[in-house]
């Protein structure tokens, strides 16, 4: 089973993102158009990764092939030794479901289900029984602090309490790989700051986090920052030597 | 997923938007309210039908003139043509088994009395009718028994005819004239109704020999016969068309009816329009099939965005197209429901609002409805859920 594959990958320390020579490519008319470029990226289990560059760059392209969405063009991708390019779509489903969370800068939350019937989701598809369900909502919603909001429906919680609730779908699965598009992009930031205070907590436990920012403070959480530009990574550094202006 | 997930996820989207789930299932609705009403009415009528013939008994035949097969003209091409007559009807009711003939002559005459006048159905048949027929006298007594041949100038007055000639006072002792013919009143018919649209108490009942002078024919136009139970019908069949084959010298220029054979052409017809009616009642689901896939249609665009989330969280493609399928296939269920309930509860008032009318549902046709019904939720929903299985994650998670 996938699931023990990856445990053993966490256990052993093995390598759990292996991107070889990776690049996507779209079709604009006949120009091709490299979002991402020939990239060579390993990133080790329990790491927190930032990935910054300007708008355009590819960054969302390569968080999006990282977890599973998008196939990369050329090269390969092994997620826990496993190649991405020998699965097939619903082996990749199953791979997300039980691998990977996503935290998004506007949320997806769904608008007619509650916090606690949000949290749920993955969950039902996953196909876990409701008692178990139930309990992992409740501690998923209680580690973000959102117990007493639980039966609250979207459109009645703060930006950042969505945000929290978001990342309590994200973990609901224990997934070890945490992937985030500018998970403080849409928040003020006070919001902000308890969400990557929670981001924080998620590395403490130690799941893989890979999150990608415009924002310098943010970035500086992290261990090691990735710099993006034209679908190139055109620099990798710790974020301690992260300076304005080495972007 | 587990299958009750999979319902309760479906449901929560159709309860969330409760006036377009109602508007996209109104079509299914009404498709099978029209499915359950029109066959309910012609399953009515079918067997109003039936029960009309059937009242009579079913040991009865009846004698027509002509061969009902043969093609051309009989007495033109080849073959002559002999007279169904009274002593046909004599020389039948000395067979074996036979226990009752009416020969039969009708017209339409101008009736007259009192200074008022009617055209309606003069009857030439003998005393044996109303057992024949279950008919019952009301007043005065019905044409005596005895000689067919004897043109005797006596009547018998449907009740319709006595009222409108006579009013609330008896005729019995007064007289009529028929095309200009004498008779003396002796009876008046009990009420009998309506037999197939046909005012059977606006009619007079005379001799059939006087009958067939006052049209001016020499023959009849049917022969009634009766049979006694425990007869095998193709035996009594046989006995007659032999016995009337001899003495048409050999030609068989009669039809024999049978009362089964009428009830299966009747029950035929009846059941080729109950099902032509329904067939084109189902047509109309057609219309409510697509009503749902446009709101199908809608509600996948609308939801790309959550699609696209379902997808990044793990859902395959194949659990996306279930709950969609399965939402179409809920809003044509609940459509044929709420159908069925009204369309049984139309079916329910109806006589009261339309007194007399015939309807009786069938159950067939009601399990065919709502089978109709939800097949039409899978076919409308089955383009829509593909096409969401098939949206792009990356690419939806972008719309907004
Ligand atoms: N479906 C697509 N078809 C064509 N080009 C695309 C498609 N998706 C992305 N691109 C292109 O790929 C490049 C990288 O896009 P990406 O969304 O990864 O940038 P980004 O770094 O996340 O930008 P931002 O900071 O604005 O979110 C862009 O030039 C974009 O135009
Ligand atoms: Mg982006």
């Amino acid at each position: 089973m996938t699931g023990e594959l990856i445990i053993d990958g966490f256990m052993t320390g093995a390598q759990v993102i292996k991107l070889k020579n990776v690049s996507k490519i779209y079709q604009v008319g006949d120009q091709p158009v490299y979002a991402l470029a020939n990239i060579t990226e390993h990133i080790k289990p329990g790491e927190y990764v930032a990935i910054m560059g300007p708008s355009g760059s590819g960054k969302s392209t390569l968080l999006n092939v990282l977890g599973c969405l998008l196939r990369p063009t050329e090269g390969s991708y092994q997620l826990n030794g496993q190649e991405i390019n020998t699965l097939n779509d619903s082996e990749l489903s199953k791979l997300r479901q039980s691998v990977i969370g996503f935290i998004f800068q506007s949320f997806h939350l769904i608008p007619r289900l509650t916090a606690a019937g949000n949290v749920e989701l993955p969950m039902i598809f996953a196909g876990i029984a409701p008692q178990v369900r139930q309990q992992r909502v409740t501690q998923a919603l209680e580690a973000v602090g959102l117990t007493a909001r639980s039966h609250h429906r979207p459109d009645q919680l703060s930006v950042g309490q969505r945000q929290r609730v978001v990342i309590a779908r994200a973990t609901v699965m224990n997934p070890r790989l945490i992937l985030a598009d500018e998970p403080t992009g849409n928040l003020d930031s006070e919001s902000g700051k308890q969400i990557l205070g929670l981001l924080d907590q998620l590395y403490a436990l130690g799941h893989t986090l890979i999150i990608v920012t415009h924002d310098i403070n943010v970035a500086h959480r992290a261990e090691r920052v990735l710099v993006i530009s034209d679908g190139h990574i055109v620099q990798r550094t710790s974020s301690c030597n992260l300076t304005p202006e080495s972007l | 997923m587990r299958v009750s997930d999979l319902m309760r996820l479906a449901m929560g989207t159709i309860t969330t938007r409760p006036t377009r789930t109602a508007l996209s299932l109104l079509g299914i609705a009404i498709g099978v309210i029209t499915v359950i009403l029109l066959t309910s009415i012609g399953e009515g009528t079918r067997r109003y039908v039936l029960s009309q013939f059937t009242q009579f008994g079913t040991n009865l035949l009846t004698i027509t003139r002509g061969k009902t097969q043969t093609v051309g003209i009989p007495g033109v091409l080849g073959g002559t043509t002999h007279k169904l007559t009274i002593q046909d009807a004599q020389a039948i009711r000395q067979l074996d088994g036979i226990i009752r003939v009416v020969p039969v002559s009708v017209g339409n005459a101008r009736v007259e009395a009192e200074g008022k006048g009617r055209s309606v159905s003069v009857f030439g048949i003998t005393a044996d009718m109303p057992e024949h027929w279950k008919f019952t006298v009301r007043s005065g007594r019905f044409l005596p028994p005895g000689d067919p041949f004897r043109r005797q100038s006596v009547a018998v007055l449907g009740p319709k005819l006595k009222t409108e000639l006579f009013g609330n006072a008896s005729p019995l002792g007064s007289f009529v004239r028929i095309a200009g013919y004498r008779f003396r009143i002796i009876g008046v018919m009990a009420p009998k109704g309506n037999l197939l649209g046909f005012d059977i108490d606006d009619a007079i009942y005379v001799p059939v020999a006087s009958a067939m002078t006052i049209f001016n024919m020499d023959e009849l136009m049917e022969i009634q016969v009766a049979f006694g139970f425990g007869h095998q019908l193709e035996t009594i069949i046989q006995r007659i068309r032999e016995r009337l084959m001899e003495r048409h010298r050999g030609e068989e220029d009669f039809t024999i009816v049978t009362q089964a054979a009428m009830l299966e052409t009747m029950d035929n017809i009846m059941q080729v329009i109950t099902v032509a009616v329904a067939v084109i009642a189902g047509i109309s689901m057609i219309v409510g099939a697509i009503g749902i896939m446009t709101v199908m249609w809608m509600v996948v665009r609308e939801r790309t965005a959550e699609i696209g989330l379902l997808k990044a969280t793990g859902a395959t493609s194949g659990q996306i197209y279930q709950l969609f399928l399965c939402e179409s296939v809920i809003l044509a269920t609940i459509g044929g429901g709420v159908g069925l309930a009204v369309g049984l509860s139309i079916v329910q008032i109806l006589p009261t609002l339309i007194p007399g009318i015939p309807v009786h549902p069938h159950i067939h046709y009601v399990l065919a409805a709502l089978c109709v019904s939800t097949l039409a939720g899978i076919c409308s929903g089955f383009i829509p859920a593909r096409y969401a299985a098939s949206i792009d994650p990356v690419r939806a998670l972008h719309t907004q």
